[in-house]
């Protein structure tokens, strides 16, 4: 008699899931071993330096371990391999349930408590070909703690998958951290909602006083929060990047200038739709644009603020030649048409040449948050996280036809992988 | 609120400037030709029906196409223009099958609206036609949106013109018919709205029978009464046709005497309009079917599909009627009892079934038919097919295939100029000729400029509001100033589990 | 109706219930039991039942074993259960409607797409059909459905099972007792114009009878005189031309044609209720509502009405016994959502009203879960409903409310094989549910 028990099926959905990603698993290893392969491509384009037509990727124990040209055929054929790529603003992070509400300066806690490694989400950016990403809290508050970078498939704990611990310091300036608060209005004064910025530059004062309350307890020796002191302080000493949502061009300006008067030495804008108005503040300033999807109508509507900014097609190009590290974004894009790859696609299409994007998507997020020792091109040493393509990368005609993360086959090229 | 109305029609105002500014640019070249006439010359020409031809040249006269092959046998009339040249690839505009955009508001309050008609609500300047040149559609079918139980007469039209006339192709074309529930109604109530349309109709065609007879039967008794000579009463109406349910003795009634409220009706009903049949889940399609079936117009319904109407692809295919695709083309879906991911690439599986598809990029405006036929080629349709689908099979399923589709002699000369393969990323859509006249050429393209640079030109005020996305119903995306944000995530609402789990009351 | 049915069969082909292991039609199945469930009541010991086709060919105390015949045998065996106050396999949707009128039809609402999981829980809990109904809580729901749970080839097993109402359920709570009065008032109301409507329906097919055949007659009689007035009318022309003066046409008179009485859907299938034709499923709770019911509909003698809630109805059993009114009770354990918090809800209902001598039925509240309804039964016979009608409750006394008595709810020769096989009683909650068939098929093992 067969017992169907759904709990059981519940219970194991995690193994289901993950076999459904890696079909084949009986098959995996063709080659000696059980995650050793040997990837063969018409193109690999490695983000360290110039392509290389008809070559070979050797993979062992997680790691890359050869890239040359020739090699004959390999377990795994495509028609292109690129390195697995890396969204420093994905869309994973579990909304406002996250969200530390005590107080709009959260410094020591970090985005990995509230994440959930559960979530489908996780799926679905893995098969986009994103295999690292930067995970943060949600930016409802003017500095939301430490994230992490992780990658994104595997065991489904945090240390299987960290990549590095505290890589930058999450803050926002703008609209969003003060969207939830309230001035006072009759009654209910002891809600803690009405203690806290209500605008923009309530948003910026906060920004400017925990720096200065900072700065202070160093030159006094006296502090009445030493984790603050401790993170901000370590921002200062570029120790820690400070990544920063700043979305209008007055968004962009006041952090720059905010970094400019505190001397915060490394600083990550993210969803910079508006980045490319300053282009000489940028430049001047050193700070990485982490740029927001493309739009076709070029709008981006800020609902916190009831207003839209404007991002041209042509911004990561602009924002390329000046010289300004770029990194792009899929944000919460996971449909086909949407993902990071797409906006490389589009930053293309605006005229950034093919190298620059591939850098956009690979080498250059991962420099911006120093995890490029271990990820972000195909060079020996690395991590073998690579994505195979069935026609040339970024275009929409063509397919990811196979994902390697951490030598492990998740998406397999061979047969059929729906 | 009163100073954000104020803003809107300033915007507007300035909106309205800058593109009069665009099309006064574009109007140049419009009025520099008129007749139609003008040769293409392209390094490539893509006919969509059989080989590509390299080096060749199109001979357009009086809109149409009357020469189309490589250079050296071509001969060019010493009286037409040039467009063109050897670095542009020729494509036949792309035909979208089916919108709700471009109009005033895609959607009216009335339920059942058959004596409406979209050419009262087209806007000609609205910025989803200025698009479509841009990405190179050339033909459109404009419906109304799926909000209604049956909706107004839609159109074709070409994406030119200052006025609603100017753009027409094809007027009255078509009825739009919504199973997707109106707003403040669910699926029975839907249902029961549509069914009792009909049964309206029917009593009220019955009701004038009726009446007519009665009418003429004691007129007559009146006159033998009379002593008077009893003439007879010509029939100053038509049968009543159709292949369903028919009304004895509508002949006795002359069609001007049927309502305007339900004349529309029973032309639907004798099968006069294509109808576009908007279904928005699995169970909407044999409501659909059962529906156009019962009341006769089922050969001529074409069915608008959202993503997970893909389940129903065997009931589509027993009922043999065409489809389009409305929305994405990959439906993501998790089972809620394993949370594990599912998805189908829908096209394929409308391929397999042997179902005639056409894509449309009604709910993926940001991208347009390009995208999407680039995207579906990435995602496993042939190369082949996937141009098919937005090309050839659209003008099939509209019936239009002896004006467009393809690239043909006797066909409408509305040629593309791509700046590469029109299915590429770095590809841009160069000029585009409509019936002969050329109509948009990107160095001409002001907005363009705006949309790749973020330049705005001397003399214009940028275009801030947007036509953003499509509403289906007025509702206004409001967000409040509240303490929670909800991320809501397309899948939950589509997921089965939350509104089941919880009891009633 | 065909149109429906054969759209249904290719509709549910590609839903993919995770359990199933479909057999074709045309098997045979023989079951065996310690113990035949016939009807509670009426049990063979042992017992066979034999299927083919989807129906039930033999019931016996001892059959042989025919070739080609799956045998499946178990302790106990009995029909399927009917949950009657459900809103399974609807589209949740339209269930929450409260816009609803008895013109809507529950049919529409049916979606083999939506959780179809929920589906296969219920067969697993044994529970084979539901009585469901769009807008459950609307003061005037949709015409309800008995639908069939798993994937034969017609899921709907009657399409127009009844027309339900609701008495103080979808109307904010706090509202005072003369509105909640008046609510019953507009209910009966509209069944009384019903009625109204039926009958000026009557009248006016005698009355045009009538008039169409003195109309003919009168036609008949003119065109035999009509020689004659034509030449009288000549005659008068003539004199007319001659004096000067003006002539006049003879008036002519008839009986004007009697006018039809204005279509009004909700009245057409209101008339059917107040006929008996079709059953009034009415959810009332509190004491007040449910006697100005009981009262008001005891003139309507054809009614059929079914009680739903019946929170409060202890105060009333003498009404609801003597008409013999099924009343469903939702038995369910202390804590769950009630829908009318001024109501008491005692496990001990079913059991009291049983007593009393009233028609209990046991329903799953309403909700799209079906799978407890074998635990609330057993919860109801612990709270002192008798074994026998408990199971009534949930198999024949449904079947038989809802006109689907010659179809499902007990194993009889003809029936549907709707049939569960057990390995101890039923209402024994430490009894597997080792087979359940539906039509024929073996739907969970």
């Amino acid at each position: 008699m067969k017992e169907l028990s759904i709990r059981a099926l519940q219970r194991s959905a995690t193994t289901i899931a993950l076999s459904v990603l890696a079909t084949g698993v009986a098959g995996q290893g063709a080659d000696d071993g059980k995650d050793d392969w040997t990837l063969h491509a018409q193109h690999i384009y490695t983000a360290a330096g110039d392509a290389i037509e008809g070559g070979t990727v050797r993979v062992e124990n997680g790691k890359i371990v050869s890239v040359r040209s020739g090699g004959g055929s390999g377990a795994l054929e495509a028609f292109a391999i690129t390195p697995g790529m890396i969204d420093l603003t994905p869309g994973i992070d579990m909304g406002h349930v996250s969200v530390e509400q005590s107080t709009e300066a959260v410094f020591g806690q970090s985005a990995a408590l509230g994440l959930d490694l559960f979530s489908y989400r996780w799926d679905r950016i893995l098969k986009s070909g994103v295999t690292t990403v930067m995970a943060s809290a949600p930016d409802y508050n003017v500095f939301s703690g430490l994230s992490l970078c992780l990658k994104t498939g595997g065991e489904k704990t945090i240390s299987a998958r960290l990549v590095k611990q505290d890589v930058a310091l999450r803050a926002a300036v703008g609209t969003q951290p003060s969207s939830g608060n309230r001035p006072p209005r009759g009654s209910e004064p002891l809600n803690f909602y009405f203690r806290r910025p209500t605008t923009r530059m309530g948003v910026e004062w906060l920004f400017r006083k925990s720096y200065y309350d900072t700065i202070s307890a160093q030159q006094s020796g006296d502090s009445d929060n030493r984790v603050r002191d401790d993170i901000l302080g370590k921002t200062l000493l570029g120790q820690l990047p400070l990544a920063v949502k700043a979305m209008a061009t007055q968004d962009v300006r006041t952090a720059i200038f905010l970094k400019e008067e505190f001397g915060i030495q490394r600083m990550i804008l993210t969803h910079a739709v508006e980045a490319w108005r300053e282009p000489e503040l940028v430049q001047r300033s050193g700070v990485g644009v982490c740029l927001p999807p493309f739009r076709a109508s070029g709008r981006h509507p800020d609902g916190f603020a009831n207003d839209a900014y404007f991002l041209p097609l042509q911004a990561a190009k602009d924002l390329f030649d000046l010289g300004v590290p770029i990194a792009l974004s899929a944000q919460d894009g996971s449909e086909a048409g949407s993902r990071l790859g797409n906006q490389a696609g589009f930053a293309i299409r605006g005229g950034l040449s093919f190298e620059a994007a591939l850098a956009a998507v690979t080498i250059q997020p991962a420099s911006m948050v120093a995890i490029d020792e271990t990820v972000g091109s195909i060079e020996v040493g690395k991590d073998a996280d690579l994505v195979l393509w069935s026609g040339m990368p970024f275009e929409p005609t063509s397919q990811i036809i196979g994902v390697l993360l951490d030598g492990q086959l998740v998406v397999d090229p061979r047969g059929d992988s729906e | 609120m009163n100073s954000n109305m104020k803003t809107q029609r300033g915007i507007q105002r300035s909106r309205n400037t800058f593109f009069f500014a665009a099309l006064i640019a574009l109007g140049a070249t419009l009025s520099a030709q008129t007749d139609g006439k003008i040769v293409v010359e392209a390094g490539r020409i893509i006919t969509l029906a059989g080989e590509d031809i390299e080096n060749g040249v199109i001979v357009i006269d009086n809109g149409r196409i009357t020469a189309i092959g490589p250079a050296g046998e071509i001969e060019k009339p010493w009286d037409a223009p040039v467009v063109g040249g050897p670095a542009f690839t020729a494509f036949p505009g792309f035909i979208e099958a089916h919108t709700s955009s471009g109009m005033d508001r895609p959607n009216e309050n009335f339920e059942v609206a058959p004596f409406l008609d979209i050419r009262d609500s087209i806007d000609p300047v609205s910025y989803y036609f200025e698009d479509c040149l841009r990405w190179g559609i050339t033909t459109i079918n404009v419906q109304q949106g799926a909000g209604c139980v049956i909706g107004a007469r839609g159109m074709v039209v070409r994406p030119v013109g200052m006025t609603v006339e100017e753009m027409m192709v094809r007027p009255k074309y078509g009825l739009k018919i919504s199973a997707i529930p109106k707003r403040g109604k669910s699926r029975s109530t839907q249902m029961q709205s549509l069914r009792y349309a009909f049964d309206d109709l029917r009593r009220y065609l019955e009701g004038l029978v009726e009446k007519e007879r009665d009418e003429r039967g004691q007129a007559r008794r009146e006159a033998l009464f009379q002593g008077r000579d009893v003439e007879g009463e010509k029939n100053k109406g038509r049968a009543m046709g159709g292949t369903a349910w028919k009304v004895d003795g509508l002949e006795i009634i002359p069609r001007g005497a049927i309502d305007e409220k339900h004349e529309p009706l029973l032309d639907l009903v004798e099968g006069r309009y294509m109808i576009f049949f908007h279904c928005g889940s699995p169970i909407d399609v044999p409501h659909a079917i059962e529906i156009a079936e019962t009341n006769g117009f089922l050969e001529r319904t074409v069915l608008v599909l959202d993503e997970d109407c893909w389940k129903a692809a065997d009931a589509i295919a027993k009922a043999g009627v065409p489809v389009i695709l409305d929305g994405g083309l990959v439906d993501q879906r998790r089972d809620p009892l394993t949370g594990e991911e599912r998805e189908t690439f829908v096209p394929e599986v409308f391929e397999e079934k042997g179902i005639t598809y056409a894509i449309s990029s009604e709910n993926w405006n940001d991208r347009s038919l390009w995208y999407q036929a680039a995207l579906a080629t990435g995602l496993g349709l042939s190369r082949d097919k996937a141009l098919a689908a937005v090309t050839r099979t659209p003008a099939e399923i509209l019936g239009l295939s002896d004006d467009v589709g393809t690239l043909e002699v006797g066909k409408f000369g509305n040629v593309c100029l791509f700046t590469g393969d029109p299915l590429s990323v770095t590809t841009w859509v160069d000029k585009v000729v409509i019936e002969g006249r050329p109509v948009y050429d990107r160095a001409d393209d002001v907005r363009n400029r705006h949309l790749l640079e973020g330049v705005t030109p001397q003399g214009t005020a940028p275009p801030v509001a947007d036509e953003g996305d499509e509403h289906d119903g007025d509702h206004e995306e409001e967000h409040q100033d509240e303490d929670e944000d909800h991320h809501e995530d397309k899948d939950e609402e589509h997921g089965e589990e939350h509104q089941d789990e919880e009891k009633e009351g | 109706m065909l149109a429906n049915l054969s759209l249904y069969l290719t509709v549910l082909a590609p839903t993919g219930l995770l359990a199933y292991t479909p057999q074709t039609a045309g098997d045979l199945v023989v079951v065996r039991a310690e113990r035949l469930i016939l009807t509670p009541g009426n049990e063979l010991a042992p017992g066979v039942v034999l299927i083919e086709d989807g129906r039930i060919v033999g019931v016996g105390g001892d059959l042989a074993t025919p070739e080609g015949a799956r045998e499946l045998s178990g302790k106990v065996a009995c029909a399927g259960f009917i949950d009657p106050w459900s809103s399974l396999g609807l589209d949740p949707q339209s269930v929450r409607d409260n816009a609803t009128n008895p013109a809507v039809r529950t049919a529409d609402a049916v979606d083999p797409w939506h959780a179809p999981h929920l589906r296969l829980e219920a067969l697993r809990g044994g529970v084979t059909s539901a009585r469901v109904q769009a807008g459950i809580s609307a003061p005037l729901g949709g015409i309800g459905v008995l639908l069939g749970l798993s994937e034969a080839d017609s899921p709907i097993l009657l399409e127009d099972a009844c027309v339900s109402a609701t008495l103080g359920v979808s109307r904010p709570r706090k509202v005072d007792i003369f509105d909640r009065i008046s609510e019953v008032d507009r209910l009966v109301g509209l069944i009384e114009k019903g009625r109204a409507y039926r009958e000026s329906q009557v009248e006016y097919n005698h009355e045009i009878e009538e008039w169409e055949k003195n109309v003919a007659e009168k036609e008949k009689e003119l065109e035999e005189d009509f020689k004659k007035a034509k030449k009288k009318r000549e005659k008068d022309l003539e004199k007319a031309e001659e004096k000067g003066s003006e002539f006049k046409e003879k008036r002519y008179r008839e009986d004007k044609k009697p006018k039809r009485p204005k279509f009004d859907v909700v009245s057409e299938i209101l008339a059917r209720v107040a006929h008996g034709e079709l059953t009034l499923v009415v959810e009332v709770h509190r004491s007040a509502e449910l006697r100005r019911l009981l009262t008001n509909t005891a003139d309507f003698d054809r009614l059929r009405l079914v009680i739903v809630g019946a929170t409060e109805a202890l105060d009333h059993v003498d009404a609801l016994a003597e008409r013999r009114i099924p009343t469903i009770v939702w038995p369910a354990p202390i804590g769950d959502v009630r829908r009318d918090e001024y109501s008491e809800h005692d496990l001990s209902l079913a059991g009291e009203l049983e007593r009393a001598g009233v028609l209990v039925l046991l329903g799953g509240g309403g909700g799209p879960h079906a799978r407890e309804l074998r635990m609330l039964a057993a919860l109801a016979v612990s709270q002192g409903l008798d074994r026998d009608g408990a199971l009534a409750a949930i198999t024949t006394r449904p079947a038989r409310a809802f006109d689907v008595a010659g179809r499902v709810g007990a194993l009889k020769s003809g029936m549907d094989a709707d049939v569960l096989v057990f390995d101890g009683d039923p209402l024994d909650t430490t009894s597997k549910l080792l087979y359940c068939l539906s039509k024929g098929e073996v739907v969970v093992e």
